[in-house]
């Protein structure tokens, strides 16, 4: 079952360990990491960045997609937003190291990971 | 200029295009082959063509086989076609990664299977007279068609959503009507709506494979 878009975004604010967390359009910075989503896929699909980087997620694609993370069958609520439309960002800012999974709730078989370093 | 899909640019490609190269034989399972030519020598454009109308024509036939055995509750029919409409998937799949690469290739069958599955709820409700399984499979259907237009405009600037998915949204209706006449029994309209249902993927291919060919010119020739 899809998880509600709404809810998740409320509780996605009150998670600790993302500083940031909003789908909006972003100006990409220098400091910024950018994952490109087009022709439905995330590229990269694996992304490496050191704790506190930001990550931009960029829409290309002309349809709503989403960045949820978790995998489908167990989504973690750590982060996540909406990019309803060719050009829409979500940013995120992730400072716990580790391994973060994603995937796109619309279309579930878009995967991604973020790997968080020290 | 952007390549605009519609009904009188499509019968004046058609009417262009020659259909007489010996390449419109060559079956989905040549992609290997389309692939090793494509790093030495571009391909030509109608062989593209040809390729792209014979896997969507094949893929209605083998659908429409597929939702008449599955009604008429042949299931070892019904499996036999499943297997071949998804052999044909991969096969469409491959011939769109071989453009766009692997990452398209894979996000694109996965798409594609999805509209599968819903036509197979589709069939289903109807065999089972749920008018509700019904409705739903029809909207995510015609959602899907959104979705499916979206990929090919992402991947290819000369073909628009809307006009992609209003073509898709065709071949789902027209597909449905095969269902509803098979289910029906009538077995003449079933075939006649098959043949238009068939017909209809060139509306699909043809453009697909000129947007393809214009975008990619030193790739696919003439």
């Amino acid at each position: 079952m899809r998880t509600p878009l709404a809810l998740t975004a409320l509780v996605f604010a009150a998670i600790a360990d993302v500083s940031s967390g909003t789908a909006t359009h972003h100006v990409v910075n220098t400091r910024d990491a950018s994952i490109a989503i087009r022709t439905f896929q995330f590229s990269p699909d694996t992304l490496r960045v050191k704790s506190g980087t930001r990550v931009v997620w960029t829409n290309a694609d002309e349809i709503e997609h989403t960045i949820t993370s978790g995998v489908p069958a167990e989504p973690e609520l750590r982060f996540g937003g909406v990019v309803d439309t060719r050009g829409a960002t979500y940013a995120a800012t992730l400072e716990k190291p580790g391994t973060y999974a994603y995937f796109c709730d619309r279309h579930r078989f878009m995967h991604g990971t973020v790997i968080v370093t020290r | 200029m952007n390549f605009r899909i519609n009904r009188a640019a499509l019968l004046a490609a058609v009417t262009v295009v020659a259909t007489g190269n010996p390449s419109v034989a060559m079956g989905a399972r040549d992609t290997a082959h389309v692939h090793r030519s494509a790093a030495t020598a571009p391909i030509p454009a109608a062989e593209l063509r040809a390729k792209l109308n014979t896997l969507l024509q094949e893929h209605a036939y083998l659908a429409a086989g597929a939702t008449n055995a599955a009604l008429g509750g042949r299931q070892a029919e019904f499996q036999a076609a499943a297997g071949a409409l998804d052999a044909n998937s991969v096969d469409l799949s491959k011939a769109i990664g071989m453009v766009y690469g692997p990452g398209a290739e894979t996000a694109f069958l996965a798409l594609w299977r999805k509209h599968i599955g819903f036509f197979v709820d589709y069939a289903t409700g109807v065999a089972t007279k749920d008018k509700t399984k019904q409705e739903k499979a029809v909207n995510d259907l015609v959602g899907y068609t959104g979705d499916f237009g979206a990929f090919l405009a992402s991947a290819n600037p000369n073909l628009p959503k809307a006009a992609v998915a209003d073509l898709v949204k065709t071949h789902v209706l027209t597909l449905k009507d095969v269902v509803d006449a098979q289910a029906m029994g009538d077995q003449k309209k079933a075939y006649t709506a098959l043949r238009s249902a068939a017909g209809h993927m060139m509306m699909i291919a043809d453009p697909l494979a000129m947007a393809i060919a214009k975008q990619f010119p030193d790739r696919f020739a003439n």
